[in-house]
């Protein structure tokens, strides 16, 4: 399973998770922000990126 | 546009600052701030700040590199001329403007009778205002807080886990913004960690001739206290905009788009805006995250450009830690009349409730789950849009 996903559906393109990690999200060219490379992050880093999104739109995988 | 001021230098100001930017804005962008701190990221300030494991430097908000804005901090709006298209503030400048961003945010409510004593409580809305109850704060002290709203509760949790004595006033039962389930565990929660509340009971009156001694409740309780702090909620900073014509009944009146009406080129974001929304008709969202989302849209319409692409109704959501707990909200649970609870079990302290106002869903509120919420955004942000 992906350790981090952005909902398209729900993003907003506020770019909070771009600030908070950018080695691991972009916005795309549609302002929508999209998983580069899931491992450049900390668990922090995802952490405050999923608690931060004002959409709600950053999912951490739940197994670990 | 080739000026644009923004007033406010807080995370909607700043935000939206940068949204100009980022939106490809290249004329002049100043940043007036009341404050004289750089910007800064308040959540922190009644939890991580507050307990001693923050530092100013770690609250910090950095704006993007190439933001290429004047900041003018320390000085606050005195009035604005909206024929005459300039700002005026305190420490005598005259700011002119052909685009104006309002983002002053909010200020604590002061009790009548507080301010009637010898002297006022401390309050917890800026970062002096933290670093200042952060010294108040050790164990053995005797702390009362006046009010039992999301700063209030998360003072007591921080203040008990320093070692504090923790006393409680309010009119309203705890954090009933976010409806009656929410405030009864919310409830159970401050007694059961030792936080003595007195709801619902009001301050008659302020002993002490040089200091605050103690406050007396209409209920005959005198309440000793080393350390007062007032947090009943805050109402928006819109005093410097009373001659200006503008609608500031209860913040700046704007439309979907943070336009603000009868006032081109003016937008209004954060706290003291009170936004146009499809559901719920004019209303002022006191929520961080709220303040992110309106950043880009009003730059947008202050540039002239359409709505962003990924723009629809606002979910309002917001979170609050205290007593290892995290609650989370979204929509408007404290409007709700009837909750369902749909994951969980309020006995264990980790449950999701939807709320319904008239059987239509509103809002949502969840206790320690901190994923259970994520199906209710998609669900309320359709039933804003029908």
């Amino acid at each position: 399973m992906e350790r981090v996903r952005v909902e398209r559906e729900l993003c907003i393109g506020a770019g909070e998770c771009v600030r908070i990690a950018p080695a691991t999200f972009q916005l795309g060219e549609d302002d929508i922000a999209v998983v580069t490379d899931a491992a450049a992050a900390t668990d922090e880093q995802l952490a405050e990126a999923e608690r931060k999104c004002p959409a709600g739109a950053v999912f951490l995988d739940e197994s670990e | 546009m080739r000026n644009v001021l923004v007033v406010g230098a807080s995370l909607a100001g700043l935000r939206t600052a940068e949204a100009l930017r980022a939106e490809g804005y290249e004329g002049r962008l100043t940043v007036l701030g009341a404050e004289a701190e750089q910007p800064y990221d308040r959540p922190p300030l009644s939890k991580e700040f507050l307990a001693g494991s923050a530092s100013p430097e770690s609250v910090r908000l950095d704006p993007r590199p190439d933001l290429d804005a004047t900041w003018l901090l320390g000085d606050p709006a005195l009035e604005l001329d909206l024929a005459g298209r300039v700002v005026s503030t305190a420490a005598g400048l005259a700011l002119p403007f052909d685009g104006l961003v309002i983002a002053t945010g909010s200020q604590p409510r002061r009790l009548g009778v507080l301010a009637a004593g010898p002297e006022h409580p401390l309050e917890l809305r800026t970062l002096a205002d933290a670093m200042r109850l952060r010294a108040e704060l050790g164990g053995g002290r005797h702390l009362t807080i006046v009010g039992a709203g999301f700063i209030g509760v998360e003072v007591a949790s921080t203040a008990r886990r320093l070692g504090v004595d923790v006393a409680m006033v309010s009119l309203l039962p705890p954090l009933s913004a976010a409806g009656p389930l929410v405030s009864s565990l919310a409830a159970a929660l401050l007694r059961e960690r030792g936080v003595r509340v007195h709801a619902p009971r009001t301050i008659v009156a302020v002993r002490g001739s040089r200091t605050i001694e103690a406050l007396e409740l209409d209920d005959g309780t005198s309440l000793p206290a080393d350390v007062v702090v007032s947090a009943v909620g805050v109402g928006p900073a819109t005093e410097w905009l009373r001659g200006s014509g503008l609608d500031v009944t209860d913040g700046v009146l704007c439309d979907s788009g943070c336009a603000v009406p009868g006032a081109p080129g003016v937008v209004a974001v954060g706290d003291v805006a009170r936004r146009d929304c499809p559901t719920f008709g004019p209303v002022r969202i006191e929520h961080w995250s709220t303040a992110i989302e309106q950043a880009r849209v009003a730059a947008r319409t202050l540039l002239g450009k359409p709505a962003p692409p990924g723009a629809r109704p606002i979910v309002p959501s917001f979170w609050s830690d205290h007593f290892d707990l995290r609650l989370q909200s979204l929509g408007l649970p404290g409007i709700a009349d009837e909750f369902e609870v749909v994951d969980g079990a309020v006995a264990d302290r980790r449950f999701a409730a939807a709320g319904y106002a008239n059987g239509k869903l509103v809002g949502a509120v969840a206790y320690g789950m901190p994923r259970a919420l994520a199906p209710f955004r998609s669900l309320l942000s359709a039933e804003a849009g029908s």
